[in-house]
């Protein structure tokens, strides 16, 4: 398959398989979904929730009534070139999203090049009608949401009426029939299948794992979280019949819960993710590490892991290089034995949690550090900066910041605390001496004056700093902000807005009361 | 001497320009233009009859250390309008300075309606008919203006009065001060070691005669001029912008600045130092920083500037070390997407393709709408390879590319594609890798951060990264188009 991938030396193992980006031809005109001239072509097509690689050569179309059922399914193959039929493989079932195909899946993602270089097969169904998946519903809403007079006007589309069973549902159907024919067709590791969908694609993957969970090892889906109706029964019981396997949810910060769940964004997220933590016994504290634009908190359960990774500045879809980091940091690493024990092996990656790092939310007395809850000896708190000179009594928010005790900012940093109240003075680890006090914008630096973004604050005897300003002007840290919550590290990331608000419960010791949580 | 912060008590209900409960307390009042300190012990008020035969009030601060056994600089700092001598004291942060580095501090009040009697803004005034301020009136001849000969009347006073170095005067104020400042400046600069102000801007009928020639009596002065990002004194940032430029060019012209300055980004405060072959000029812009001062500018002034600046007995301008040096940053790029030149090391160099500003959209489900959730100045990924260290590989057609960084890193980029392959492991970027003119170009800001962990903001179409916690402002930004447009 020429431009794919780096043909393997002789002597090379299938690990020296080089992934070879192929250069695309850019449809900026396009406002499609999907636009159909890209299969089979070079056009590439980038959006905020998918971006496209070039049309893989080595995917193959397939079509057959291969239930038996006089529905004639699609579904795509992407066979590596390193597949070598005499050893175990592992196979990854990618689901695309509503209104969307199998190839289009296949192109908004980089399964098929993580599979040239990591060896695995992956197949894209088709969804049998509609471009939709049959998925469950929500009683109430059944009516509602499967008719498309009733839904004119809400910007989504009408859901396939579901018939009997979730076992029962063609689609579902359809994914064991293709496990079954792919088992029979390739050497597939049966320990190490998995499933991945976007959009509906998340929520047919949800569906297949909460059903049909003990064929796969783990589940992994971006964007349209399950309703939480359809995971807890009234009495918050787990509805599931696949048991515990490792999780993989991604979430879009721009990207908003389907209005018919009836429930906020953040019930919604965070009920999917409790519905996994406790199935697998995962109900510690995340270990978190915010890179760049991901935000990722890991729990590890005692049957099988979450990871939830939020993507800030991302809209509805999934990253191009979510496939790239579901299968090294959880895909590579997990495999379930015929008795539904799921078991763990270093992944391709190791997940490594941020070693300095500070999280504070307002009203805290907590303060996550180094990815462990501390006292702060205080209480967070917000301060607005105000310009009202020349407004006639009006004013102007300039700056608002979280505030921090002073002597624990400079613990934490390693420093030391050498007085405290109205004024206070701390020393640095590297030596430099700073002094505050209560009403003055100035501190001093090693004997000079230096203006902080708002002024020094004492409270009860406890004088605080904006920690934003004590992070990024002594130590160079990047700093972000999403709502109660500030997240300060030795390296560049955005807090993003799920994550913000896990942190947030943690810290305020809410998240008992989250959707879900017993 | 060890610097002493006070603590205060914050007004925050304080609406007020200059609340007059603040004299003689310890109340302090925060606004994001000025900011107080408490109100100074050893701050003594003064009146008396300096020129003109007319009384005048005057603030004095002798620091503890001061015996009169040696000679110490003076500083005479200048209040904004509406307000007053012990005001500009609280709102800056001489006095602090004055304690650590011994010398004195003089804030006058000016003589009449809180407003400074500054050549040209009466017509100024008149000219704009939704100004309604108490102005005095400015006469003909600069000789006449009591203001000036007061404020230089002050000065030999106080070097009557105290141990003062003659070769160490220097002068700074606020707003309305500062137009005070660099009013005397222009005529009388000849006195000042070196000139400072906040927040506003020359006169501009004041700079240049008719025939476009430079209006100046005092000759070079070592200056500052720092303004605060959100200042608005004019009405469009235009206008600003145009009345900060002029100020700028009329100091470069009179100290002989004919070089490009040396830019250095520290938080919130943007500097650029021009070195001249009279006197330096320092321009410091203050992010998200309104109308005003900063309590920090003080020091800023001093270490940077008037700690290393004198006048010999013959009047000439000496430089020394200054206690900290006024360099640019040692490793800071600046990019626009109107040149195809970018700011490396403190100096312009080419690059082989114009930057593009790229706009990252959301389109799905918009029934052909589109929504801007990014705008990334993309540059080409040769250049950046280079300034950054690493070999550079490319295709026939340019449309694929191989770097390898110093630290031994590879990343591989194709065009049109968001995911790039760092180590042979896929990463998306901000945006799709475009193609220009032959060249790759990839977001510069997510280059910087995600390859290099580096502090990277924009600003009006400028880009600038460096390696520690930097906020480009809106002016430092035009300064930087300035040498790169």
């Amino acid at each position: 398959m020429a431009g794919e991938v780096r043909r393997k030396q002789k002597g090379e193992s299938a690990m020296s398989y080089k992934i070879v980006l192929q250069p695309g031809e850019l449809n900026d005109a396009n406002r499609d979904y999907l636009p159909k001239a890209i299969k089979g072509s070079r056009m590439v097509v980038n959006e905020n929730g998918n971006n496209s690689q070039v049309y893989p050569a080595r995917l193959t179309e397939h079509v057959e009534d291969i239930l038996g059922d006089g529905i004639r399914d699609v579904w795509y193959e992407y066979v590596p070139e390193s597949y070598d039929s005499g050893k175990k493989t592992p196979l990854v079932f990618s689901m695309h999203g509503g209104l969307m195909t199998g190839w289009g899946q296949c192109i908004y993602t980089s399964w098929s090049l993580v599979a040239e270089k990591e060896g695995f097969l992956c197949v894209f169904p088709n969804a049998s009608a509609n471009k939709m998946w049959m998925i469950e519903c929500d009683d109430e809403k059944m009516d509602e949401i499967t008719t498309s007079e009733k839904l004119a006007g809400s910007g989504v589309p009408a859901l396939n009426r579901p018939t009997g069973s979730v076992p029962e549902f063609h689609d579902v159907r359809l994914v064991m029939k293709l496990l079954e024919r792919m088992r029979e067709k390739y050497n597939i590791d049966e320990t190490r299948v998995y499933i991945q969908g976007m959009s509906m694609g998340n929520a047919m993957a949800s569906q297949v794992a909460r059903y049909m969970g003990a064929h796969f090892a783990a589940a992994a889906g971006s964007g349209c979280p399950t309703n939480c109706k359809l995971l807890f029964d009234s009495e918050n019981r787990l509805i599931n019949a696949g048991g515990p396997m490792d999780i993989w949810q991604s979430r879009l910060e721009h990207d908003k819960t389907p209005y018919h769940y009836g429930e906020d964004d953040k019930t919604v997220v965070q009920g999917n993710v409790n519905y996994w933590r406790r199935l697998n016994g995962a109900l510690g504290l995340p270990e978190i590490s915010i890179r760049g634009e991901k935000n990722l908190l890991l729990y590890r359960g005692d049957k099988a892991n979450v990871m939830l990774m939020d993507v800030h500045n991302r809209d509805h879809g999934q990253t191009f290089d979510d496939a790239q980091m579901v299968w090294d940091y959880l895909f590579s690493g997990v495999s379930k034995t015929p008795d539904g024990t799921v078991r763990h092996a270093p992944t391709r990656r190791a997940f490594r949690a941020d070693e300095h790092a500070l999280a504070l939310t307002e009203d805290a007395k907590q303060a996550l550090l180094n990815g462990k809850p501390v006292p702060l000896g205080g209480k967070v708190f917000r301060r607005d900066k105000l310009k009202y000179h020349g407004l006639n009594g009006g004013q102007l928010v300039r700056g608002s910041y979280l505030y921090a005790p002073v002597t624990f900012l400079a613990k934490a940093f390693g420093g030391q605390a050498l007085s405290d109240g109205d004024t206070a003075e701390v020393r640095l680890s590297d030596g430099r001496l700073l002094a505050f006090a209560h009403g003055c914008v100035g501190c001093t630096i090693d004997n000079t004056v230096e203006a902080m973004v708002c002024e020094a604050i004492t409270v009860d005897g406890t004088l605080y700093v904006p920690a934003e300003w004590f992070c990024a002007a002594l130590y160079d840290w990047h700093v972000s902000c999403y709502g109660d919550t500030l997240y300060a590290a030795d390296h560049f990331a955005r807090l993003s807005r799920y994550a913000a608000w896990m942190i947030s419960d943690i810290l305020l010791e809410k998240e008992g009361g989250q959707r879900g949580m017993v | 001497m060890k610097l002493r912060l006070q603590a205060g008590n914050p007004n925050d209900a304080n609406r007020d320009y200059v609340p007059m409960g603040i004299k003689g307390t310890d109340m302090t009042v925060n606004e994001n233009g000025n900011n107080s300190q408490v109100y100074p012990e050893r701050l003594q008020e003064c009146t008396g009859v300096l020129a003109d035969g007319l009384i005048d009030h005057w603030y004095e601060y002798v620091p503890a250390s001061y015996d009169g056994s040696k000679k110490v600089p003076l500083v005479v700092s200048n209040h904004g309008g509406q307000m007053n001598g012990w005001a500009q004291a609280v709102y800056s942060s001489w006095t602090l300075l004055a304690e650590r580095e011994g010398f004195i501090c003089v804030f006058p009040d000016c003589h009449e309606l809180q407003m400074w009697m500054v050549q040209g803004i009466a017509e100024r005034v008149r000219a704009n008919p939704e100004l309604v301020l108490p102005i005095p009136m400015d006469p003909e001849d600069y000789h006449d203006n009591h203001d000036l000969n007061y404020v230089k009347a002050l000065i030999v006073h106080m070097q009557e009065k105290y141990e003062i170095d003659a070769g160490r005067v220097y002068m700074q104020g606020m707003s309305m001060g500062h137009m005070m400042t660099d009013q005397f400046a222009r005529y009388y600069g000849d006195v000042l070691a070196g000139a400072a102000g906040s927040g506003s801007a020359a006169v501009d009928s004041q700079l240049y005669t008719k025939d476009g020639e430079i209006r100046n009596w005092g000759g070079a002065v070592p200056t500052w001029i720092s303004h605060p990002e959100k200042n608005s004194m004019d009405d469009s940032l235009e206008a600003e912008n145009a009345a900060q430029k002029g100020g700028r060019e009329y100091w470069m012209q009179v100290n002989g600045v004919h070089s490009a300055p040396q830019i250095r980004i520290i938080g919130e405060d943007n500097f650029a130092f021009y070195t001249g072959e009279k006197a330096d000029l320092v321009y410091l812009d203050i992010k998200n920083r309104d109308h005003g001062q900063a309590l920090d500018e003080a020091f800023y002034c001093w270490n940077y500037m008037f700690s290393g600046v004198r006048r010999a007995p013959d009047g000439t301008l000496v430089k020394e070390k200054t206690i900290w040096e006024p360099v640019g940053d040692s490793f800071a790029l600046a990019l626009t997407y109107k040149s195809q030149k970018a700011w490396f090391h403190n100096a312009a160099v080419e690059m082989p393709v114009r930057p593009v500003l790229w706009q990252k959209l959301k389109y799905h489900g918009l029934d052909g709408g589109q929504m801007v959730r990014g705008a990334y100045l993309c540059a080409s990924l040769r250049f950046l390879a280079e300034i950054f260290g690493a070999r550079y590989e490319t295709d026939e057609d340019g449309l694929e590319a191989t770097l390898t960084l110093k630290d031994g890193r590879t990343v591989k980029v194709s065009r049109g594609v968001i995911g790039c392959l760092v180590d042979d492991n896929m990463v998306a970027m901000y945006c799709e890798a475009l193609h220009r003119e032959g060249e790759l170009l990839v977001s510069v800001e997510w280059f910087c951060r995600f390859l290099f962990n580096m502090n990277v903001s924009a600003c009006n179409g400028v880009v600038y990264a460096t390696d520690h916690f930097a906020e480009l402002s809106t002016f430092m930004a035009e300064i930087i188009q300035e040498q790169l447009v």
